[in-house]
């Protein structure tokens, strides 16, 4: 494991953190894995580790932040070292950042670092005191002014006066809570009043168990798995499955067994990662991967709400029962639940409704567009699950009729289905939905020629024109459920629509991918760009030729002057040099392409050369017969894996030093 | 003092998700007040509703911060309400919307006969005194020119409020697509794609004051110009943004008196340099009847010679919102503070809202060509507590610079800074960096380092930096800058406006 220089090391850890998107535990046990490892490059680790901190969205901030609790925790010194120089300033920036439950997750966690580490014998705190003290000072003097003037609920910790003497308390001045645990277990649960969430139940300090990750990372601290995560074993897939034959459920059935959710979703995303890793062209696989990331995102977050829940249950029910028809190659019903919209507001005339499918949460799954997905995927090697997965996805929709009831659909939309929706995944909806308005009374009972009677004058601008206002409201009834952009009912509308939905789709798979990065405000355009530049419709975007980004490198460089590509997403690709003259590539924003380019770059095989050398060394060939340094190049398609990583930068490094060879001229 | 640790035990700051629901009646408006720093989240449960003319889609949560807004239903519709307690709220019934929906179709009528012959839709001028409603009227009628599948232009030129940028800039913008419900109009284009809603690019230029008349409007006027004659060139090569005409959203010290003749002056200004075609004057018959008399049934400026010949300007009076309300200036300062911070940082707790990244940097002072706006900024050879040092090293560096001629009588001398300098002299350069200037904006312009005053002025912004500190000794100045990488090597503008903020260099 050893011999590479840190900073190969580091940057191989900076694409596995990168790729940390959820709370996943063996993610981060791997990562604590590597962290233990590579303990020479402890100093590297960290710095990556701190720099990832900081960077990164705060959704993605917690996870890093449990790598590092948990390097901390398992590898110890050096990293505790490293780790405690900017311990104040990391964990502040990422408490500024996040909302309410992930602080609140924080905070425990920075409980534990006060503590010696669980199941050590050794007293000493995870962090020294020296410097944790001033993380709970600064978290103090944070909270206290907010909640003082606000709310009374919330007493501050250098509480007024008067609120210090009607709680005793708090008059045990400058004892460190160490030396009187059982005190400030006392405290703890006598003060924090209204339990914010049951799934975390208040341990005192000295019971804290033995350090442990179960399910999702971040509740370990709450239940007591019992042992060091390395030694737990990914869940066994089948055997639960059976016992989870969905049942239409009651429509209003309140408590949603979180844990249980957690459960059937790390179980589904396995497998949806290994269907990823065996297909890795799969589109479909990739997005039913990405979208089950989602759910859990908002799983985790913890500000799901009751139905929010209900929903993901639902779905995640229905992928389960898909998972075992799939098994037993037995397509069944059971995959088209009607959706429990119990509380949903549904227009007074329901009946107009009829025709509209529901958005089945089992459509969740489906690609954007099935034709598009069969064409991403001809030509290549189809799963063997594959044909039955696509009956499968079918099926709801075309077979099952819904019960008017369940249907109601733009009107019900719930924010998750909705987010969902803008990622696309339930854009596959054949009708286009409804918007409400086309209920309302007055509908279209006039044409819109009918603005005419209005004229700029005070007097004609007092009247007030009904008729006018409901043509004006309905002209559009067909919504987009995402953003409320109108479209007309008819034939040209629908495809607009169509394109709109695709934009949003668009939209959201390079946002993921611009997270990552980390965005920031670009300049603003100059007068003569201004004057030249087109509002670019949602539809008709610059962005429109692509679905992925690499590919969409390709596909733009052939459209466009064929002298630059996208950035890749792929951190170790991006920090690559030209293989030729060993000079990185320059990111520059192309308002154009709206996306970051390299400039005079061209992609061959699975590598990126500058244009110009490329056409040097090719030209090279032509004349003196020396071979391109194409070949074997395809070899790089950046697996996953961190060593898979290594392996491809030396391959790499074999492939420069022979151009570098065969670039001196014979003499 | 209280206990060490004690903190984190503390009764969290509870998420008493108090959770209220609104009926609204037809035709009735709910108005809210957030605090800057407070959210507040809404969901339409049922029917239709909108925020200043731009739809709320049923089911989706918006969150509101530092906003006094209404959200009105032609239909009645239910709202969900949760979050930070508000400032204000109220269910209204008595709004002026049927008149500024009929305005919208009056428009319409004249954008349908536009496209019919090629020419110019409306240019509408929103006029009427602080807090009258001029923003919200302007956003309304963009947001349902939107939903009539329009593009107007939308030109902000009140200096207070920033549309698309910070404040103390004019802008203008083709709103094509949607505004941002929550963010106001939106923002400015990312180094990344934005949420639902697809970037719009503003086109902005820094005037640095929040008086339009200083200098009797003249530094007003020429910006006005020039963005004007850009407006005209994007008009003449987009045709939809053509027939659907301007929004000219105006700040309210043009009518006031205390303006004197410059506000009327300014007013006229931007008649014929944008060739207004309807002036809609709110809350205040004064300025109708004198708008009456100075414009009404004129023709409008001309600036092409193709048709509308016979075109003439209609102005209109409008009632003014009982929801209008006065924001003081402590509000308007926390509001312009938290523009600025969303320009660098974004605000992620807004659903569609990204976090960005500034990037902090320490640059050499002597590699930047800072100009400040003489009267609106500390003159730091004045300053006592820039001391005589800086006078030595301002020498140095001020004789090679190719300042305009008419500023060259300032170079003799030995204090330079004594000599009155001239009235027609706009900016200064400052040549080594000073206390004053921490946590101030400044703005990089679209222009070469050492232009001309007149160009330096009239230029369009490419961003804007912040100073996080100054290192006087050193000759270093600290840096916020939105984009990664060396600061460009434009001019910059220090124009002391909007004020500085402090602690921007956190997120």
């Amino acid at each position: 494991m050893s011999g590479l220089p840190s900073d190969e090391v580091a940057e191989d850890y900076k694409g596995s953190l990168e790729d940390l998107v959820t709370n996943d535990r063996y993610q981060i046990s791997n990562l604590t894995l590597i962290a233990k490892e590579n303990i020479e490059h402890a100093e590297a680790i960290s710095r990556v580790l701190q720099n990832h901190i900081n960077r990164a969205p705060p959704a993605r901030k917690l996870p890093a932040l449990y790598v590092l609790d948990s390097i901390a925790k398992n590898v110890g010194s050096p990293y505790t070292v490293y780790f405690g120089r900017n311990l104040h300033q990391i964990f502040m920036h990422a408490y500024s950042q996040v909302d309410g439950p992930v602080r609140r997750k924080l905070e425990e966690m920075l409980k534990t670092w006060r503590e010696p580490v669980p199941g050590s014998l050794s007293p000493t705190p995870v962090f020294p005191h020296t410097s944790t003290q001033s993380i709970v000072d600064s978290l103090n003097k944070f909270r206290s002014p907010m909640p003082a003037a606000t709310r009374q609920q919330s007493t501050p910790v250098q509480a007024p006066p008067a609120r210090i003497l009607s709680d005793p308390r708090y008059r045990h001045t400058p004892t460190p809570p160490q030396s009187f645990p059982q005190l400030a277990a006392a405290i703890t649960t006598h003060t924090r009043s209204p339990q914010p969430q049951a799934a975390i139940p208040h341990l005192p300090y000295t019971q804290t168990p033995p350090l442990s990750y179960s399910q999702p990372y971040g509740q370990s601290y709450a239940h007591q798995a019992n042992s060091l995560y390395p030694q737990q074993q990914p869940p066994a897939p089948t055997p639960q499955y059976h016992a989870l034959t969905p049942q239409p459920r009651p429509v209003s059935s309140g408590g949603v067994d979180i844990q249980k959710l957690h459960v059937d979703i790390d179980d589904l995303t396995t497998d949806a990662k290994i269907e990823c890793a065996t297909h890795p062209m799969d589109a479909g696989a990739r997005r039913k991967l990405a979208s089950l990331q989602t759910l859990k995102e908002i799983l985790d977050s913890g500000n799901a709400s009751e139905r929010d829940l209900i929903d993901i249950r639902t779905t995640i029910m229905q992928k389960m029962a898909e998972k075992i028809t799939a098994n037993q190659h037995l397509p069944t019903q059971t995959a088209s639940l009607p959706m429990p919209i119990s509380n949903a507001y549904v227009p007074q005339p329901p009946t107009q409704h009829l025709a509209a499918p529901a958005p089945a949460a089992a459509s969740l799954f489906n690609s954007t567009n099935l034709a598009e997905l069969l064409r991403a995927t001809v030509g290549q090697q189809q799963a063997p699950q594959q044909p039955n997965y696509y009956a499968q996805m079918q099926q709801p929709r075309v077979v099952t009729p819904v019960p008017v009831t369940s249907a109601a659909p733009a009107a019900t939309e719930n924010p998750l289905l909705a987010q969902l929706r803008a990622s696309g995944l339930l854009s596959a909806a054949p009708t286009p939905l409804q918007g409400i308005t086309s209920t309302m009374p007055g509908v279209a009972a006039f044409p819109s020629g009918l603005a005419g009677e209005v004229t700029l004058s005070s007097a004609s601008i007092r009247i007030p024109r009904p008729h006018l206002i409901s043509s004006f409201l309905n002209s559009r009834p067909n919504q987009c459920s995402t953003c409320g952009k109108r479209f007309m009912s008819d034939e040209n509308g629908r495809a607009k629509k169509a394109r709109h939905l695709d934009w949003h789709f668009k939209t959201k798979a390079r946002m993921l991918e611009a997270e990552k990065r980390g965005q920031n405000r670009s300049w603003y355009v100059d007068e003569r760009e201004w004057i030249a530049s087109k509002e670019y419709e949602d539809d008709a975007g610059p962005v429109d030729a692509i679905g992925q980004p690499t590919n969409g490198a390709s596909v733009v460089a052939k459209k466009k002057a064929p002298d630059f590509v996208r950035v890749p997403a792929d951190p170790v690709l991006r920090s690559l040099p030209c293989p030729i003259d060993q000079e990185p590539f320059k990111s520059e924003w192309s308002e154009e392409v709206q996306d970051f380019i390299w400039k005079d770059t061209i992609q061959v095989g699975g590598r990126y050369y500058h244009a110009s050398c490329y056409a040097e060394v090719t030209k090279g060939r032509d004349k003196g017969g020396v071979s391109t340094p194409v070949g074997g190049i395809g070899r790089i398609a950046t697996p996953d894996s961190v060593l898979g990583k290594r392996k491809a930068e030396e391959d790499t490094n074999g492939i420069k030093s022979k151009i570098k060879l065969e670039a001196i001229p014979p003499i | 003092m209280s206990l060490p640790g004690l903190g984190l035990d503390e009764p969290e700051e509870v998420h008493v998700a108090e959770t209220t629901q609104h009926e609204l009646a037809k035709e009735h408006e709910w108005r809210f007040e957030v605090a800057v720093g407070k959210y507040i989240q809404v969901k339409l449960l049922r029917g239709t509703a909108e925020l200043f003319g731009t739809e709320l889609v049923p089911g989706n949560t918006y969150t509101f911060t530092g906003t006094k807004a209404a959200i009105y239903t032609w239909h009645g519709c239910s709202l969900e309400i949760s979050g930070d307690p508000l400032q204000s709220e109220y269910t209204a019934e008595e709004t002026p919307m049927h008149e500024y929906v009929n305005v919208h179709f009056a428009l319409e009528t004249l954008r349908d006969q536009a496209k019919a012959a090629g020419r110019e839709g409306p240019r509408v001028l929103i006029l009427g005194p602080d807090n009258a409603g001029k923003s919200s009227l302007a956003k309304i009628l963009t947001g349902y020119s939107n939903r009539s599948a329009r593009s107007p232009v939308v030109v902000n030129l009140d200096v207070k409020e920033g549309v698309m940028s910070i404040p103390g800039t004019l802008t203008a913008t083709v709103f094509k697509t949607m505004m941002d419900i929550e963010e106001g109009w939106g923002t400015a284009p990312m180094s990344g794609p934005n949420g639902a809603i697809p970037v719009k690019l503003p086109l902005v230029y820094f005037f640095g004051s929040s008086r339009p008349e200083e200098k009797e409007g003249k530094v007003y006027k020429a910006q006005l110009r020039r963005l004007a004659l850009a407006v005209a060139g994007r008009l003449a090569q987009d045709p939809e943004a053509r027939e659907s005409g301007l929004v000219i959203d105006t700040p309210g010290s043009l009518t006031s008196n205390k303006a004197g003749t410059v506000g009327y002056e300014i007013i006229h200004d931007i008649v014929s340099e944008l060739a207004v075609s309807a002036i809609l004057c709110l809350g205040s018959e004064r300025l109708y009847s004198d708008m009456v008399k100075q414009f009404d049934g004129q023709p409008t400026a001309t600036r092409s010679t193709t048709a509308s010949q016979n075109e003439t300007i209609s102005v209109i009076k409008l009632a003014k919102s009982g929801g209008c309300v006065e924001r003081d200036e402590a509000y308007m300062q926390a509001f312009r503070a938290a523009q600025i911070r969303t320009y660098f940082y974004g605000n992620p707790r807004l659903s569609n809202g990204i976090s960005l990244q500034p990037r902090q940097q320490q640059v050499d002072f002597a590699s930047l060509t800072v100009w400040r706006r003489i009267s609106s900024t500390p003159d730091p050879t004045s300053s006592a507590s820039a001391g005589g040092k800086f006078n030595d090293e301002d020498e140095e560096t001020f004789l090679p610079g190719g300042m305009v001629d008419d500023t060259s009588d300032t170079y003799p001398g030995g204090a330079s800074s004594k000599v009155p300098l001239p009235a027609s002299q706009i900016y200064e350069r400052v040549s080594a960096p000073f206390a004053t200037m921490r946590n101030a904006i400044l703005a990089v312009m679209n222009c070469e380092p050492e232009a001309e005053q007149e160009v330096i002025r009239d230029s369009s912004v490419m961003g804007f930096l912040y100073v996080t500190d100054t290192d006087e000794a050193r000759g270093r100045i600290s840096l916020l800058s939105p984009v990664a990488g060396r600061v460009p090597s434009r001019a910059i503008v220090w124009a002391g406006w909007p004020e500085p903020v402090l602690g921007m260099d956190r997120s």
